[in-house]
């Protein structure tokens, strides 16, 4: 195939203006939430510990009792409670969610991949 | 749970922490109180668990134990206790930049709006030419929302998203205004690929007429850089990703590898004209007209070939990777059909893809052994099953996990998973498979 010889593009001096935006709007505004009071200290209170599944039950359950066990020895009078929520990790587990507000002083969930 | 009024922390991997305090931000939270492990957890052994135990907070640097207890005793800080509220900027329709050909092209990368790649500018003039390629008004909806994950887990989406905003991406990535409306059509149902610690790819395979209009390759090296509609209709798709829903690798994008095959999506036409094809045109035998133009649309991680004579031997072999609960993608050449339907007697591609549906076979313990059942399919057995087919797999599921490990099993949960499409241009036998499932079939017609 032979190749015709083009005269170079001439991009070097010229100036663009009116370059439109690709990029696509995202929610304006929302609500900034506080974070809720923290105990004065674990001792005597229930702390729930989540295993939120990603990779599935067994993936983090060795670790989070390996916490949990640390808890138990290292806090006096403490509650440690653990939970595997329902479903795999994008369910929302509601009934979960309320039982931790009901009965936990403090919580945390392992999505340690 | 904060919610809920329960002091609450996440205990996360430490290549997650960015990731988190974006969807924390995104939910509301400016200040979230994380802890971060010293390295990932999952499936990990005791030696490593004692390790990461007895380890050190990531964020902090206190030892792990003492930063929960801190995260979760420790007074509010005024700025923890903050109300108000959080914005996005807003995005204005022009940029507020000028300047020559190497400072656009730097403005850009700058602002992560590119693949890496020099784009076309997109200048007011480029974008009212590219938008000649349809007849939609340019401030018409194409999608509400643009999504790469979980909004309510904290996913950035983008909204509202124009004909004339699609059209400025379709110039970026040297589109010509007649490839628009396959371009719109793929914008209808969001960006190729989504957020996993996998790496995923789309792939966008044309159907139809409109694959002939405007000159996309079927044929020769029709999965290679060669053809400049193939090209840059699956580059467009990808930008999307970039520019639609901000995808950021660390922050948005979690994909350990990435996948070099989302540089153009694995876009390319199917072959419907070679006279050796026996069966008829994908889009038909999914219920389309043979003049429809149709997009179809795809999802998974790779493809893997074999070339010899024995195609449905090396079918069965290509596709022996493929995952459990994922679909499969099988990619034929002409001449390979034309064999499989001559010389193996599958007149109907129903024939062929019984086939594989009952050959393609794995052992329970390598079903187990899939990050998809660990993950989804075993623990989805606590939800209610809303329709009977959801009902049917959890019944398969339940066998299986009482079978012995060494139980032989179909890969696929029925034929309907498996999908063939006839590409290349016919020279040889060469089969190849992966682990691509159909997602969706958009018709092209609409955004003409």
């Amino acid at each position: 195939m032979k190749r015709e010889n083009p005269s170079p593009p001439v991009f070097a001096d010229k100036v663009y203006t009116n370059v439109l935006n690709p990029m696509a709007q995202q929610k304006l505004e929302w609500n900034m939430i506080p974070l809720v009071e923290r105990p004065v200290t674990l001792e005597g209170k229930t702390v729930y510990i989540i295993n939120q599944r990603w990779g599935g039950t067994q993936a983090h359950e060795p670790l989070l009792l390996a916490m949990k066990k640390w808890l138990e020895d290292n806090i006096r009078n403490i509650h440690v409670v653990y939970k595997v929520k329902l479903g795999s990790y994008p369910v929302n587990d509601t009934d979960l969610w309320k039982e931790v507000g009901e009965r936990a002083d403090a919580a945390m969930i392992g999505i340690p991949h | 749970m904060e919610k809920q009024g329960t002091p609450a922390i996440p205990i996360l991997s430490p290549y997650l922490v960015a990731s988190a305090r974006d969807s924390a931000f995104e939910l509301g939270w400016l200040h979230p109180r994380l802890v971060a492990l010293s390295e990932p957890n999952a499936l990990r052994g005791e030696k490593a668990i004692q390790r990461i135990v007895n380890g050190k907070d990531a964020i902090s640097g206190k030892p792990l134990m003492a930063a929960v207890i801190d995260a979760l005793t420790n007074p509010l800080t005024s700025e923890e206790k903050k109300t108000g509220k959080l914005t996005h900027p807003v995005e204005p329709r022009v940029l507020p930049v000028t300047g020559t050909y190497d400072e656009i092209q730097q403005y850009f990368l700058d602002h992560k709006m590119t693949d890496g790649l020099p784009i076309v500018i997109p200048t007011e003039e480029k974008v009212k030419q590219m938008l000649t390629g349809t007849s939609h008004r340019p401030d018409d909806i194409v999608a509400e929302a643009f999504r790469m994950g979980i909004t309510e887990n904290g996913q950035r989406e983008g909204r509202n998203i124009t004909v004339e905003k699609v059209a400025t991406i379709a110039v970026m990535a040297g589109c010509k205004p007649e490839y628009l409306p396959v371009i719109l059509a793929l914008a209808s149902k969001g960006p190729p690929y989504f957020s996993s610690a996998q790496s995923f790819t789309g792939a966008a395979i044309v159907h139809g007429p409109i694959a002939i209009e405007i000159d996309m390759a079927s044929g020769y090296g029709c999965m290679g850089p060669y053809n400049h509609a193939n090209a840059t209709i699956g580059r467009a798709w990808q930008l999307m990703g970039r520019c639609l829903c901000y995808a950021i690798p660390g922050i948005t994008i979690m994909g350990d590898w990435g996948n070099n095959l989302q540089y153009n999506s694995l876009t390319f036409a199917e072959n419907v004209d070679n006279p050796m094809i026996p069966w008829e045109p994908f889009h038909v035998e999914k219920g389309f007209d043979p003049k429809d133009s149709v997009v179809s649309i795809w999802e998974g991680r790779g493809l893997r070939q074999r070339c010899g004579y024995n195609v449905p031997d090396f079918t069965l072999k290509v596709l022996d990777n493929v995952e459990p609960e994922d679909g499969a993608l099988v990619l034929l050449t002409p001449l390979s059909a034309k064999m499989l339907e001559e010389d193996f007697g599958f007149t109907t591609k129903e024939q062929f893809r019984q086939y594989i549906y009952e050959n393609s076979t794995m052992t329970v313990k390598e079903w187990l052994d899939s990050d998809q059942i660990q993950t989804f399919a075993i623990l989805h057995l606590e939800l209610p099953a809303p329709t009977p087919e959801i009902q049917q797999a959890q019944k398969a599921i339940k066998e299986r996990l009482s079978m012995p490990g060494d139980t032989v099993i179909k890969r696929f949960r029925s034929p309907s998973q498996i999908n063939f499409i006839v590409a290349g241009e016919g020279m040889i036998y060469f089969v190849a498979g992966g682990d691509f499932h159909l997602k969706s079939m958009v018709a092209i017609d609409p955004w003409r």
